[in-house]
């Protein structure tokens, strides 16, 4: 599938004019898994993919200590869905990146992309990355010697995009919108179940299984820090030893640090090799933030981080009062 | 000795195999499968044991090189300290569904645990008079290559008991003195399902065997890669094929023969215990010095390290330290594939 | 030293609660309080803070996780915070903290915020005996083990 034809000229014009050094993007990885591409040369364009597959980590990149090292005078192409442009927002909002580092370019009219996990859970027999077309309201698989398989989109769509209501990028420098994308029905932008309360026998059966892997955190473009806290030694903010305590330790502290950056983008999730439900933390932690404050981070590049500033109306955090004395 | 069991009695001989040993079995836990101990009293229900599909997603590793092992206790006491050793792992671990690849696996962490750089007595221990009776792959897993690093869906490298399963019974086959003894004592209790094996049996084994080499899903091409590697170590392609990993340490914890690890103190107050923990050569912190220097400061550098111990460092017996279960493939958060990645390697043809 | 949760019998429960207390208001209050001969109950460990906006939220988790039962944070009330705003700042993390505390089946009630000027001693023992009652009634914090079956 890989991109259209004028997408394809922009980018190959980008890099051979010098206007960017490297595009950054998305591309078919193993399996039906998406990977991150960095092109540096016009030919490497070939790899992008645009198929709804095709997603995974990418924005990471663009903080990862190796890019900062990177020759920082021309600016990064993105390729950027519409929900990334948000999570681009938040970057610059934090001065993570500067937006003359940016080449924004922006894919529009997005319906959302397909969780590679449903997939392969779906139709376990699929080998290597299949040719996803979308009609109406399914997509059609077609693997490697297999027959096209329809199933419907909602079976498919990551969880992330079942209830997003931003489907035009929020920003760009130039836009082109997704191959024949047709406007999202109304059934699919029935809002996610609010995430319910399961109490701590549910959540300590989650973090038990934790293996510290840390690929929650390093899937996590917002988690940037070059020197994290759950690293330190002295003090050890985490002990090493992987128990059900340290992990809820390990997972409370890095949703705490998330709260009121956190898109709710879920890569932590997808990046969970052993299924833990952390877009649950993440999207409580969003709604949280939006009840409570009425911050929705992402949606301002200059906003300020709601954990840094008060309102004189906000909610009143202690309860001494009320117990008449 | 060789003998067969029902399908359905599989569930009876956990249990007498519980009875008599520590047994661990793998099972679905919501999380992809890892291996957990069975109590006799309260068997996995069936349809949470793992052993018709594919693997547990957590290799059987964990249960004798354990993640975190306590090393020692530490007190302080009125100016003075001291040390409580903790005592070994007393009882025999029996390891009941360990996929070929897995037992492999095993061989890799005993060449280096067990081996001439010095015995790991955590390992030590937990390993010693330990069974691990095996489980064919008849459905290898999507990303599964063992033939390509010397194995095969029915291997019996570093197996004590392969079983094979023939559909409506599995097909068990001692391997080793300890295999020979476990499978012995099973046989001889009271209520054993086990019954003898038969030409018949052996027949059908052979021909599952032959089946499921055939079913193997992916292949690369190893031969040329040792000649690259010896040149390849100061290229720039490294920095390249590292550019979509993320650093994260999924691929080495769910490696079976990935055993690096990190010594810490966790003290609180006055008392303290020393743990052995795993560490991953992929983490950035792995190389940090405490004087600030880090030799591998790039992924790309890290990346080489793990792919020199895979195909060159950790080999032995001329068989690669990759054991060829495709996990670090279909589990990778950013969609790295390690057989790509070998044949850009053996393409790349190493430095001029 | 603190002794593990589950050794204690319900019935003489004394809660272990950590109190961050902001220098120049809620420490010289409880000051007051000692300078007034107020009793109020002895569970409370106190960590002088110079600003309760100080109190990070992983501050508040190490004292659950390594054995307290309680957590408070007590600072100056509003408008009248030696660093401006520090205390708003507090009254935001500690909300956060307690929604995701109670979203992952622990207690809200273990981590309060309360505020406390230099001129209120008796305040702060009323604070204090507060806080002692709800944790007691709380009961052992299972520090996120799992809970005995």
């Amino acid at each position: 599938m890989s991109v259209p034809a004028a997408l394809d000229r922009h980018l190959r014009d980008l890099l051979s004019s010098g206007q960017v050094r490297c595009v950054l993007g998305p591309a078919a990885g193993c399996g039906p898994r998406g990977t991150a591409h960095l092109a540096r040369t016009p030919e490497a364009v070939d790899r992008f993919e645009l198929s709804p597959l095709a997603c995974a980590n990418v924005l990471v990149h663009l903080t990862s200590e190796e890019a900062r090292r990177d020759d920082a005078r021309r600016p990064v192409a993105v390729l950027a869905r519409p929900c990334e442009t948000r999570m681009l927002n938040q970057l610059l909002s934090e001065r993570a990146i500067e937006r003359d580092e940016l080449h924004v370019v922006g894919l529009g009219g997005c319906r959302g992309v397909i969780d590679s996990r449903k997939l392969r859970e779906r139709l376990p027999e699929l080998r290597g990355f299949p040719e996803v077309r979308e009609e109406g309201d399914t997509f059609v698989i077609e693997g490697e010697g297999m027959e096209p398989v329809s199933v419907p989109r909602n079976e498919l769509l990551l969880d992330r995009c079942s209830g997003c209501d931003i489907s035009e990028p929020l920003f760009h420098d130039h836009t082109f919108p997704l191959a024949d994308a047709a406007p999202t029905s109304a059934a699919e932008a029935e809002c996610a179940p609010e995430p319910s309360d399961e109490g701590w026998d549910y959540w300590a059966d989650q973090f038990e299984r934790c293996i510290r892997c840390y690929a929650c955190r390093d899937a996590c473009p917002l988690c940037y820090c070059e020197d994290c806290v759950l690293d330190r030694l002295r003090p050890m903010w985490v002990p090493r030893s992987v128990s059900l305590k340290n992990n809820t330790a390990y997972q409370l502290i890095r949703v705490l640090h998330l709260s009121g950056r956190c898109t709710a983008c879920g890569e932590c999730e997808q990046a969970c090799p052993v299924d833990l439900p952390l877009l649950t933390l993440a999207r409580k932690m969003e709604q949280e933030m939006r009840e409570l404050y009425g911050a929705r981070s992402g949606f301002d590049p200059e906003g300020r981080h709601p954990m840094s500033v008060f309102d004189p109306n906000d909610p009143e955090g202690t309860d001494f009062e009320e117990q008449g004395r | 000795m060789k003998a067969v069991i029902a399908r359905e009695d599989v569930g009876r001989l956990l249990a007498i195999a519980a009875r008599r040993d520590e047994l661990h079995v793998p099972v679905l836990d919501g999380g992809g499968g890892r291996f957990v101990p069975l109590n006799a009293e309260d068997p996995v229900p069936r349809d949470g044991l793992m052993l018709n599909g594919s693997s547990a997603r957590r290799p059987p590793k964990e249960v004798l090189f354990a993640q975190t092992a306590p090393l020692f206790a530490f007190e302080l006491r009125r100016g003075d300290f001291s040390i409580d050793e903790l005592p070994p792992e007393a009882a025999t671990k029996v390891l009941f569904g360990v996929r070929p690849c897995d037992g492999r696996g095993f061989r890799v962490l005993d060449s280096l645990l067990l081996g001439k750089c010095g015995t790991d007595p955590a390992y030590a221990s937990a390993r010693q008079g330990s069974v691990l009776v095996g489980i064919g792959c008849g459905r290898p897993g999507s990303d599964c290559f063992c033939t390509s690093v010397g194995g095969d869906p029915h291997g019996t490298d570093g197996l004590d008991v392969l079983a094979t399963d023939l559909g409506d019974a599995l097909h068990l086959e001692s391997l080793t003195d300890g295999g020979e003894g476990w499978l012995r004592a099973i046989a001889a209790a009271v209520d054993s399902p086990l019954t003898p094996a038969n030409p018949e049996t052996d027949q059908r084994c052979r021909e599952a065997h032959e089946e499921a080499r055939g079913r193997v899903p992916r292949h690369v091409d190893l031969e040329p890669l040792d000649a690259v590697l010896e040149r390849a170590f100061d290229d720039e392609l490294w920095d390249d094929l590292a550019a979509a990993c993320i650093g994260c340490g999924a691929c080495t914890f769910l490696c079976p023969t990935c055993r690096c690890f990190d010594v810490q103190d966790e003290v609180r107050g006055d008392r303290g215990l020393r743990v052995r923990v795993w560490d991953s050569c992929m983490f950035r912190e792995y190389t940090q010095e405490a004087g600030g220097h880090n030799p591998r400061p790039r992924r790309g550098m890290r990346w080489r390290n793990r792919f020199y111990d895979k195909f060159r460092w950790g080999a032995h017996d001329g068989q690669p330290a990759c054991v060829g279960c495709g996990r670090c493939i279909t589990h990778c958060p950013s969609g790295v594939d390690l057989i790509d990645l070998v044949e850009r390697v053996v393409e790349s043809g190493g430095a001029a | 030293m603190l002794s593990p949760t589950d050794e204690r019998a319900q019935a003489e429960f004394e809660p272990t609660i950590v109190a961050f207390l902001c220098n120049w208001c809620s420490y010289a209050g409880a000051d007051l309080a000692g300078t007034q001969r107020l009793t109020y109950p002895a569970n409370v460990r106190v960590i002088r803070v110079m600003c309760s906006g100080r109190v990070d939220p992983g501050y508040v988790l190490q004292c659950l996780l390594q054995g307290a039962d309680g957590v408070l944070v007590s600072g100056c009330h509003h408008g009248d915070c030696h660093y401006v705003c520090g205390n708003r700042i507090a009254e935001r993390r500690v909300t956060v903290m307690r929604r995701l505390l109670e979203f992952v089946g622990v207690e809200p009630g273990r981590v309060r915020l309360t505020w406390v000027s230099g001129a209120e001693g008796r305040r702060f023992a009323r604070v204090i005996d507060d806080v002692v009652r709800d944790i007691k009634a709380l009961g052992p914090f299972h520090g996120f083990e799992r809970r005995a079956s």
